[in-house]
């Protein structure tokens, strides 16, 4: 028995009790897990050590589905517009979304009641844009991707693959730049151009990009996998070089960090998208429609 | 001991003969503790100064005019009626209700210990704090910082005897009723910031309860501190719809989304430590310059702020926004980028966006393996508040946490675990038995430790010889409870003049109170480097660190100096205050200070031997794999990067276990492991010794001794029966010997 613990036992103490008048010490010393990564609190470990990837895949892929099914628009802007956000939101928070009630392009939700001195309780369900609103994961079942064939999925995707290689032919890429010549509106075309000929590559265009984000979150670019995509897509960069000196005279915000970019982008999409998701009513119509 | 007698106080002879400060003050109208809201306010709004009897200056009057607006002003009646009519007041209120510089001079002006001869103690848990309010009261009372307000912080005695009211840390005080267990030299006690539970405030309480019963006449205010809540503006909170993959990347996006789409107001970004806050400033000021160059978006000044920054670069927290970049244009913003300080400790106006990923650095003690360790984790939801009410200071603020709504419900504590639940409370222990608790069993503590905790605190107590084995303090164990400092490094210096080098040990023992000496700034690492190794000693940092203060006191103190050679002249300049305070504690104990002949080869032994008689607790020993193991606790240990040795030597001392990335044991020597054997043959005993390589190498070892100390017996014996006998057959006696010997080994490793 060691010195320390026949010391205790002189004054009365048991092993296995707590110290204290009334014993009612703690009985193991408090024990702190060593953390040496970035993983912010709540993020499973084991969940994100490998999968994260099939459930970026199958939530884009409920995106992509839900498109193509609603046949809203089959631009690859809204579809990318959908695909950047929140992958668990509603097609009501995809509205809300647009309409400006999103924080931050979805990186944040408002919390269920503003400071008190108690923690504040849990969300009630039927508020608009809180976390207790997400639909159940039961809800999209039909839409996972695991449904899709490959021929289907390619068919969506327009004819553009995920993998490395796929960068190489460009066939995806070269139809966007199509896309974005025939696009009507020069003040978004002047918008999009500039953000990237900062960023070179964003998600507004690129859904592929998306995809290749660590996670399916709006703001998840990061300037490093902006920067490796710079040699992958340095004709396309130079094209829309070229584009936004012609229209230069831009007081327009842009920069190279996606913060901006979103709002741009957010805004772009307002004024781009159809009238009728402006209104929540409506969009509830069509999410029903959808359904 | 409700005997207020003067003369019969040791502590308070000075006040007996010294009648000066009662005759310059003002006379007084009423009795102590009888005094009234409207009494106060005479004397406040008078023109004489009650204290001092000089005239009040304008800066005064300004000053009152301020006080006069706390919230806590007008309460003041309340607050008389309350302790006039108990002993034991607990009182609650906001952050900046003015409590901690207010209620202590309401209890001055009530008490008046100018006359009763009594100080009031407000104890504060840091000593910034203790410091810059005992300056702020001074000032508020017209009167010199030092007389009749004053602070004590470790190693910082700022009190004359005309102090009637004095600010230390709890620490201090703790101290303070080790020698005056009925701290009888005050006649009022506030324990201030008492939610924060620090470890010896929450000692303190459990003391001061036991005082109180037996000392009447001792008032006693314990003040704590609500969230912000109450009087702040509304804070909306936002948290992320899923959990964060990378908070540091997410919190540097949130400030720029932030910077770009929110109206005027400064970020105050909460991160966990030095390294990080470097590494987001700079990512920050990266990103921002780009962000500005390619918008009209206002300009940023970013600010880094943690407790290691010297003070200067500190108050750069205070300095106003960047303005806007030309006229019509948005204005700047401050984003200040903090540890926990900011979460309580410190108030920043201007603060309207708080972002709050969750964690922190918390201190932590591990009891299995002897080891506290500042470690990241999650905040406690209580701290998660405290820190968004830092948005609503001057207007409606917002706080973005990094983690979900879900998460803050589920997976954060109510409460952050009192300071008393996560350390090591070797030193703690040493206190309470000196001031005589015998029973730690049950002592009144609001949170009671771990038993584990507990029985490492006796034990390492037990083999540095504090107590004896029946867990009595020993006198040497007295001794060392005269020493504001760690148990082992008190050993280490009240043994060193048995090995003749107590000046250098003090000298050690006073650099490694101090923060980092050796500065080593990003944009010129090589350089600070090749000048750290200029005083690099090939035995290890021990003995580095003593040449670098030698090298210092050599140059006259020199602050240029340092700054060429890449020392931190604050930390050199607070070692050398630290040695002469410990001198001082030398010098009254009657402890030889005595160096040993500098040119002798044992010079630099000598010191190595004596930090080995402080340290050999924390030993570790070179596997043949290539990596250290703590011998005992067998941890896999490295050696920190910023050692000076650059070779492995078996065994090396260790001053401390850094839990990083990895573990790493920081600031070591190389030592023998036959100084091991001799300086605590208790802790080494190799029967109670778990199974490792360092146990069979000191096993080799000790049979070695024995064979040596029973070969020289035999040998001495048979010189002494026949001279004639031939030398062979002492070599048969000595291996008839060494065969005992073995025997006796097995029965060891059995």
């Amino acid at each position: 028995m060691s010195f320390g613990q026949v010391q205790l036992e002189k004054y009365g103490w048991n092993k296995g009790e707590g110290i204290g008048r009334g014993k009612h010490g703690i009985k193991r010393a408090i024990t702190v897990s060593k953390k040496y990564d970035l993983y912010g609190i709540g993020v499973n470990r084991e969940d994100s050590s490998g999968s994260w990837w099939d459930r970026l895949y199958n939530n884009t892929c409920q995106k992509v589905k839900n498109e193509s099914s609603s046949k809203l628009d089959s631009s690859a802007d809204t579809l990318s517009d959908k695909t950047t956000t929140t992958p668990t939101l509603s097609l009501d928070q995809v509205a809300a979304y647009n309409m400006g009630l999103g924080l931050y392009g979805g990186m944040f939700v408002k919390a269920s009641s503003t400071l008190t001195t108690t923690p504040p309780v849990k969300p009630e369900s039927n508020d608009t844009d809180s976390v207790a609103n997400l639909p159940k994961k039961s809800e999209f079942s039909s839409y996972t991707g695991k449904n899709l064939t490959d021929e289907q999925l390619f068919e969506i995707c327009g004819k553009r693959v995920a993998n490395k290689g796929a960068r190489a032919d460009f066939s995806g890429k070269l139809a966007r730049l199509d896309r974005f010549e025939n696009l009507p509106d020069p003040k978004i075309v002047q918008l999009i151009d500039n953000i990237h000929s900062n960023t070179i590559l964003s998600s507004t265009s690129n859904d592929l990009n998306s995809l290749s984000a660590s996670t399916p979150k709006l703001s998840k670019n990061t300037t490093e996998s902006n920067l490796k995509h710079t040699s992958d897509s340095a004709p396309e960069q130079k094209i829309r070089k070229k584009k936004s000196q012609d229209t230069a005279e831009s007081n327009l915000k842009h920069t190279s960090d996606s913060a901006p970019e979103q709002k741009i982008r957010k805004k772009s999409k307002t004024s781009e998208l159809q009238p009728g998701l402006k209104d929540k009513k409506k969009s509830k119509k069509l999410a029903e429609k959808i359904n | 001991m409700s005997d207020t007698n003067n003369t019969h106080n040791p502590y308070l002879a000075h006040w007996a003969n010294d009648a000066t400060a009662a005759d310059s003050a003002q006379e007084i109208s009423y009795k102590p503790g009888s005094s009234t809201q409207e009494l106060q306010e005479n004397i406040e709004n008078g023109k004489i100064n009650f204290f001092t009897g000089n005239q009040y200056t304008p800066t005064y009057q300004e000053i009152l005019k301020k006080r006069k607006e706390l919230p806590v002003y007008n309460n003041r009646s309340k607050f008389l009626e309350l302790i006039q009519n108990n002993q034991i007041l607990v009182l609650v209120g906001e952050t900046g209700s003015g409590k901690t510089t207010q209620i202590p001079q309401y209890l001055v002006m009530d008490m008046l210990p100018q006359i009763s001869g009594k100080m009031i103690a407000c104890t504060q848990p840091r000593r910034v704090a203790a410091m810059s309010v005992a300056q702020r009261v001074a000032d508020e009372m017209d009167v010199q910082l030092g007389e009749q307000v004053g602070y004590n912080i470790r190693f910082e005695d700022c009190t004359s005897k005309n102090t009637i009211l004095k600010y230390l840390t709890d620490g201090m005080l703790l101290r303070e009723s080790m020698t005056d267990p009925h701290l009888s030299r005050y006649s009022a006690i506030i324990l201030d910031e008492a939610h924060e539970r620090t470890l010896s405030t929450d000692i303190l309480m459990g003391l001061i309860k036991e005082i109180a019963s037996k000392r009447t006449d001792l008032k006693i205010v314990v003040m704590s501190a609500t969230l912000d809540a109450g009087r702040t503006y509304p804070v909306e909170i936002f948290y992320t719809p899923e959990p964060e993959r990378d908070y540091l990347e997410a919190a540097i996006k949130t400030c720029l989304q932030i910077h770009v789409s929110e109206s005027e107001g400064d970020i105050l970004l909460f991160l966990t430590g030095e390294e990080e806050i470097e590494d987001a400033c700079r990512k920050l000021k990266m990103q921002g310059d780009k962000l500005i160059q390619q918008s009209n978006c206002g300009p940023l000044k970013v600010v880094p702020l943690y407790s290691s920054l010297p003070p200067s670069a500190q108050q750069r927290i205070f300095e106003s926004a960047p303005p806007p970049r030309g006229p019509g244009l948005p204005p700047g913003r401050k984003i200040i980028v903090s540890t926990n300080v900011a979460e309580t400790s410190l108030t920043i106006d201007g603060i309207v966006y708080v972002i709050d990923p969750g964690f922190s650095k918390q201190k932590v003690y591990n009891p299995r393996i002897r080891v506290e360790s500042l470690l990241v984790s999650p905040i406690s939801k209580a701290a998660a508040q405290q820190r968004s009410g830092r948005a609503g200071r001057t207007k409606p603020g917002k706080c973005f946490r990094l983690y979900t709504e879900k998460a803050f419900v589920n997976e954060l504590q109510e409460q952050t675990y009192p300071e008393i639940l996560r350390s090591n409370l070797g030193m703690v222990v040493l206190q309470l038995k000196k001031i005589g608790i015998e029973d730690l069993v049950h002592f009144d503590f609001m949170d009671p430790p771990a038993p584990e905790t507990l029985m490492r605190a006796l034990e390492l107590l037990n083999y540095l010889g504090a107590l004896n084995d029946e867990g009595d303090l020993t006198s040497y164990g007295a001794l060392m409870a005269e020493f504001p400092l760690e148990p082992q490094m008190t050993k280490a210096l009240l043994d060193s003049p048995k090995f003749g080098c107590s000046n250098e040990i003090l000298s050690i023992m006073a650099m490694l109170s101090v923060p980092n000496v050796f500065m080593r700034p990003r944009e010129a690492q090589k350089a600070a480097d090749a000048a750290k190794m200029e005083f690099a000693h090939v035995d290890g940092d021990h003995l580095t660190l003593l040449n670098v203060f030698h090298a210092y006191r050599g140059n006259n103190s020199n602050a240029n100096w340092c700054w060429d050679h890449f020392l931190q002249y604050r930390s050199l300049k607070s070692a050398d205050n630290v040695r002469y305070q410990l001198e001082r504690i030398m010098k009254r104990l009657k402890i030889e200070l005595i160096s040993s002949d500098f040119n002798s080869p044992s010079y630099y032994v000598n010191i190595r031997l004596a930090l080995t008689n402080g340290y050999f607790m924390q030993v570790a020993h070179l596997e043949r794999a290539g990596h250290y193991l703590t011998v005992k606790d067998n941890q896999i240990v490295l050696l920190h990067p910023s050692t000076v040795l650059d070779r492995k030597p078996e065994w090396l001392l260790y001053n401390e276990f850094v839990l990083t990335t990895k573990n790493y044991i920081r600031n070591v020597t190389d030592i023998q492991a036959e100084w091991l054997l001799k300086c605590c043959p208790a802790y080494f005993d190799l029967t109670a010794f778990p199974s490792c390589e360092a146990k069979r190498i000191l096993e080799k070892l000790f049979i070695k001794k024995m064979m040596k100390e029973q070969s020289d017996k035999i040998s001495s014996k048979s010189e002494k029966k026949s001279e004639r006998k031939s030398k062979k057959s002492d070599k048969k006696s000595s291996k008839k010997s060494e065969k005992k010997i073995e025997k006796s080994s097995k029965k060891i490793k059995t």
